[in-house]
C-alpha cells in the first residue's frame, strides 16, 4: 500500500525495493549493527522528500533518514519496520555567495566538496571530519559533526546559520539564513546533534571562512602520553590555541607510519601534531613558542613541516590513523569519549588495564586539545565472542570518561551504539525533557526509531508524568 | 508583586513546584538589568536568581567554567581577565551572566566568535514541571543527546529556570588595534568591512558609523604584539587605504559600547531601537533608508532607531530577522521581540509547550498570546 501511495509521489528509479540493491544500506560506518531495511526510498528534490514524508505520516510508517551513511555511532542504521530515506540525491550546491561568506548546499553534498568549492575565492568550511571526502553536510548536520579544526573553530552548530527542513508531517519550514542571529528559540541549534530524530534536513546553508595566510605542522615526540598531555596543557595555558593539536600513541604512531611513510619518530610514546595558522609573523612567533613549550616539558624530537607537501605527509597519517589500524587487526571498534583535558593520564591508566583484563589491544587517537579520544579496540569478528568484549571493553572505556567528568561522545553521536549507556550521563528527569522536546517536533515518534533513547515512552505520558529525582518510574512500554 | 529570592538550586525548585501548584505566574530575572527587553510580563511572582552567584568550578587550562546564573558580569570579566582569559562572544559588562545567556547577547566579535549560545556547554535547570534537569556537558566537545543548552540560550527564561552553567572560555588576545578609515559612504564603508572581515587578517570587529551622508569604518585587529606591524599592513592592503589608529582606551570604549549602543546612537526614550541581522551585502540599502544607525559585525548586525510605534525596517522573512531592542512600552506590549515564519511561530510554541506546559514562565516576554505581527 505504502509503495503504490509513494509511485505517485517518486519516480520509478526512486523506490528500491530489490533485496540485491536494498543490502547496500544494510548498514552505516559502524559495520559490526546491520539490518536490512523494507523498503529505500531516494528522493531527487525537497518537495519529493515532504512528500513521502506526508505520506509516511499518515500511514504511521516509521522513517530512517540517512546521508552517506558514514556515521560511527549506527545513526543511519536500518529498522525492520522503517524505510530508509536517502537524502543522497540531493547533492547540488545551490549558491555560493561569497560576498557574505557562506554557502547554501543540498544535504547530500559532502562536506569536502563545499570547501573545494570555495577555494578558489581563498575561502574554506572549517568543520573537517576524517570522512569529509564521503560524509554528507546533511549528516553533519544531524550528527554536529567535528573534526581535527573544531578546537579553534567549533563543530558544525558553531559554522551553520541557516536550514531548511522538513517536519514529519511534510511541513517545510526555514531557521535561520544568511545571517547572524535568527531570534526566537535557537531551533537551528535543537536540529543540530538529533540525530534524525527531529526533522529531515532538506537545506543547509554554512558559513565559510576566509583560509588563513599561512599554516605550520610541527610533529613533536614524547616519551610517554601523559607528557605529551603535559605539553598540550602548557600550550593552552601560555594563551595559544592551535588550528589542530592531536595525540597519537605508540601502537597509532606505528600503524600510521607503516601505513601511509608519514615520517613519525619510531621510538616515542606518543606523537603530537599541532597546527598553527594566522598571519605569516603571527604563525612564526606561536611556532617559536610551542617549540619552547615542548622542550620545557620533555620533548624528544621536534620536526616542523617544510613545506605544504611535507604538511600534507604528516596530517596523512593522522587522517589514516583508523584505516591503519584497521591493518594490524581484522577489526577494530572506535570509541568517542571525551573528558577533562587534566585527567589524561589517569584514564590512559584505565584504559590500559581494561585492554589486560579484556586481552584486546587497544590503539590511542586523539583530539588532544579538546580532550576528545578515539580508542580504537582491536578485535577479530571471527574468534566466537571478541565483538561481545571488544562492546563490553568500549563500555568500560565510556563508564571512566563519565566517572571523571566527561562525556560518552564528543563527535560521533549516540546512535544504537551508546544509547544503552545514556543513564550514565543522564537521569530519568534529564532522559524525559529531552524526549518531550522530541514530541514537539514528532509527536508520534516515527523518525530515526530506536536511536539515542534508551527507553521509549509516549508523548501523552511524558506530557503528563511528573518525574521527581528519578524516583517515579515511567511504567514500561514496548519498544519499537 | 511577591519577590522570591533563592539562594540554591534546590529553593529554586521548591519555588517553581509552588508556582505550579498555585497556577501562579513567574517573572524569572537576574539583576533585572535587561527587563526592557521584550513585552512586560504579566507574572503574580517574581523569581530573582541574584542569590545564586557562586563560582562552581573554574579550570582555566580545560578552558571550561562553571557558574550560577546570577553571578554579575563584572565579577566573571574579573575573574577571567585575572587568567588572561575571556567570554570570547564580547558581551555587555553589565546584569549578570545568565540575563546575557538567557538573551543570548554578543558584541562585536560576533561575526567571527559567536554568541552567547556557541559557549554554552552545560546547564542545569527547573522545567516548567517543577522538574530539574540536566543537559550538555563540562567538557568542551560533546554531542550526547540534543543540545538543550543552547536551545536555552535565547529563550529569555520563557522555557526552563537555568540554576547552573557551564562556558567555554578562551585565552584573550593579547594586542589589539583599532584603525579608522574616515569620510566614507555607506556604500563604499561596508564593502571596505567585508573585504577586511573576508580576509585573512582575520578582524574582531569590524563597524560603521554613519554621521551625516559619510561615515566612518573601524576595524579591530589582535593578535600577539610582535606581529601586529604585520597585520597592520595587511589591513591596508585589504582596505585598500590608509587608515588613522584609534587611541587604545577610545577603541576599548568604542566597541564595548557596540555591544549595547544606546549611547553611541543617543536613543531617546520616544524611539525604538532595532538591532537586524542581515546578508553583510545588504547594509548599505537598509542603512540608507534609516535616519539613523550604525553597522557591526560587517554589516551582518545593524541597528536603527524608528519613532515609537513605526513599523520594523522592511525585510524580507527568509532574509533577515529584526529585533525590538528597546522601544517604549506600549510597542513592546504590540510587537514580538523578534519576527517569525508562521510554521517557525507554530513549531516554536509546541517547544514551549514541552518545557513549560502551564505557560509559567516569562509569560509574554517574548511573544504576548495576543499580539500583532503587524510590527
Amino acid at each position: 500500500m505504502l509503495v503504490a501511495a509513494l509511485r505517485a509521489v517518486l519516480p520509478p528509479e526512486a523506490i528500491v525495493e530489490d533485496a540485491a540493491s536494498r543490502a547496500a544500506f544494510d548498514c552505516d560506518g559502524l559495520t559490526a549493527y546491520r539490518e536490512m531495511p523494507p523498503l529505500v526510498v531516494l528522493p531527487a528534490d525537497a518537495d519529493q522528500v515532504s512528500a513521502v514524508l506526508r505520506l509516511c505520516h499518515e500511514m504511521r510508517i516509521k522513517v530512517v533518514p540517512r546521508g552517506s551513511g558514514t556515521s560511527l555511532s549506527g545513526g543511519a542504521m536500518p529498522h525492520p519496520e522503517a524505510i530508509l530515506l536517502v537524502l543522497a540525491r540531493l547533492n547540488r550546491i545551490i549558491e555560493i555567495d561569497i560576498d557574505n561568506q557562506v554557502v547554501v548546499a543540498q544535504p547530500g553534498v559532502t562536506n569536502l566538496a563545499i570547501t573545494h568549492a570555495v577555494a578558489d575565492h581563498g575561502f574554506y568550511y572549517a568543520p573537517d571530519p576524517s570522512s569529509q571526502i564521503a560524509c554528507s553536510i546533511g549528516g553533519n548536520v544531524a550528527e554536529n559533526s567535528g573534526g581535527v579544526h573544531c578546537l579553534k573553530h567549533g563543530l558544525t552548530v558553531n559554522n551553520i546559520c541557516g536550514l531548511e527542513i522538513c517536519l514529519i508531517d511534510g511541513t517545510r519550514l526555514r531557521l535561520g539564513g544568511r545571517y547572524l542571529d535568527a531570534g526566537g528559540y535557537d531551533l537551528l541549534a535543537a536540529m543540530t546533534g538529533s540525530e534524525g530524530l527531529l526533522a529531515v534536513v532538506t537545506e543547509v546553508t554554512v558559513r565559510v571562512l576566509p583560509a588563513p595566510e599561512t599554516s605550520r605542522v610541527l610533529l613533536l615526540g614524547f616519551p610517554t602520553p601523559a607528557a605529551a598531555g603535559a605539553c598540550v596543557a602548557a600550550i593552552i595555558a601560555a594563551g595559544i590555541v592551535p588550528a589542530g593539536m592531536e595525540m597519537m600513541d605508540a601502537l597509532a604512531a606505528r600503524a600510521a607510519d607503516a601505513f601511509v611513510g608519514a615520517g613519525y619518530p619510531p621510538d616515542a610514546g606518543a606523537i603530537l601534531l599541532i597546527e598553527l595558522d594566522g598571519p605569516l609573523a603571527e604563525c612564526a612567533i606561536a611556532v617559536d613558542r610551542v617549540s619552547a613549550i615542548a622542550r620545557e616539558v620533555g620533548a624528544t624530537s621536534e620536526r616542523v613541516a617544510a613545506d605544504a607537501t611535507d604538511q600534507a605527509a604528516l596530517w596523512a597519517g593522522r587522517k589514516a590513523a583508523f584505516p591503519a589500524v584497521g591493518r594490524i587487526a581484522p577489526d577494530y571498534y572506535c570509541m568517542d569519549g571525551t573528558i577533562p583535558r587534566g585527567r589524561l593520564p589517569e584514564v590512559l591508566e584505565g584504559i590500559a588495564a581494561l585492554s589486560d583484563k579484556y586481552g584486546l589491544a587497544v590503539a590511542n587517537v586523539f583530539h588532544a586539545g579538546d580532550g576528545n579520544l578515539h580508542p580504537l579496540i582491536l578485535y577479530d569478528a571471527d574468534q566466537p565472542g571478541e565483538l561481545h568484549r571488544a562492546e563490553e571493553f568500549g563500555a568500560d572505556i565510556l563508564r571512566l570518561c563519565v566517572s571523571v567528568g566527561g562525556v560518552l561522545t564528543g563527535e560521533h553521536g549516540v546512535g544504537i551504539e551508546k544509547r544503552d549507556l545514556m543513564p550514565l550521563m543522564f537521569d530519568e528527569c534529564d532522559l524525559a525533557q529531552q524526549m518531550r522536546l522530541k514530541c514537539a517536533f514528532d509527536p508520534d515518534q516515527l523518525l530515526n526509531p530506536g536511536k539515542v533513547f534508551p527507553t521509549l515512552h509516549r508523548c501523552a505520558e511524558l506530557g503528563r508524568v511528573h518525574v521527581h529525582g528519578g524516583q517515579t518510574r515511567f511504567p514500561d512500554l514496548p519498544r519499537f | 508583586m511577591e519577590v522570591i529570592r533563592p539562594t540554591t538550586a534546590a529553593e529554586v525548585e521548591t519555588a517553581v513546584r509552588g508556582a505550579l501548584s498555585d497556577r501562579a505566574r513567574i517573572e524569572v530575572t537576574g539583576s533585572g538589568t535587561r527587563r526592557y527587553l521584550g513585552a512586560p510580563v504579566m507574572a503574580e511572582r517574581q523569581l530573582s536568581l541574584a542569590g545564586l552567584d557562586r563560582i562552581v568550578a573554574y579550570e582555566p587550562e580545560e578552558l571550561v567554567l562553571t557558574v550560577e546564573p546570577g553571578l554579575p558580569m563584572t565579577a566573571l570579566a574579573a575573574l577571567l581577565a585575572r587568567h588572561g582569559q575571556h567570554l570570547p562572544f564580547e558581551p555587555p559588562v553589565s546584569g549578570t551572566i545568565g540575563g546575557v545567556v538567557a538573551a543570548n547577547l554578543s558584541g562585536p566579535r560576533r561575526m567571527r566568535a559567536g554568541a552567547a549560545r556557541d559557549f554554552v556547554l552545560g546547564v542545569s535547570a527547573i522545567s516548567g514541571f517543577g522538574e530539574k534537569f540536566k543537559a550538555g556537558g563540562q567538557v568542551v566537545k560533546n554531542v550526547t543527546g540534543y543540545d538543550i543548552p543552547r536551545l536555552l540560550a535565547g529563550s529569555f527564561g520563557t522555557l526552563a529556570v537555568i540554576t547552573r552553567l557551564t562556558l567555554k572560555v578562551l585565552p584573550a588576545p593579547s594586542t589589539s588595534a583599532t584603525i579608522v578609515f574616515p569620510d566614507l559612504t555607506p556604500q563604499d564603508g561596508c564593502a571596505l568591512l567585508r573585504a577586511c572581515a573576508g580576509s585573512a587578517i582575520e578582524p574582531s570587529g569590524c563597524a560603521y558609523t554613519l554621521d551625516g551622508r559619510q561615515g566612518s569604518a573601524f576595524v579591530r585587529i589582535e593578535g600577539a604584539r610582535a606581529a601586529m606591524d604585520e597585520r597592520l599592513r595587511g589591513l591596508e592592503k585589504f582596505a585598500g587605504r590608509h587608515g588613522d589608529r584609534l587611541d587604545d582606551h577610545r577603541a576599548e570604549a568604542f566597541w564595548r559600547d557596540l555591544a549595547s549602543p544606546e549611547e553611541l546612537l543617543r536613543v531617546a526614550a520616544h524611539e525604538a531601537l532595532w538591532r537586524l541581522s542581515v546578508p553583510m551585502s545588504h547594509a548599505p540599502a537598509i542603512l540608507a533608508a534609516a535616519d539613523r544607525g550604525l553597522v557591526d559585525c560587517a554589516g551582518g548586525r545593524i541597528w536603527v532607531i524608528g519613532a515609537d510605534g513605526s513599523e520594523a525596517p522592511p525585510i524580507a522573512s527568509d532574509a533577515g530577522s529584526a529585533m525590538l531592542y528597546r522601544a517604549p512600552e506600549t510597542m513592546r506590549r504590540a510587537c514580538p521581540l523578534f519576527s517569525e515564519s508562521p510554521a517557525v511561530d507554530a513549531l516554536a510554541r509546541r517547544v514551549k509547550a514541552v518545557f513549560d506546559p502551564h505557560g509559567l514562565l516569562n509569560p509574554g516576554r517574548m511573544r504576548a498570546e495576543d499580539m500583532s505581527h503587524a510590527c
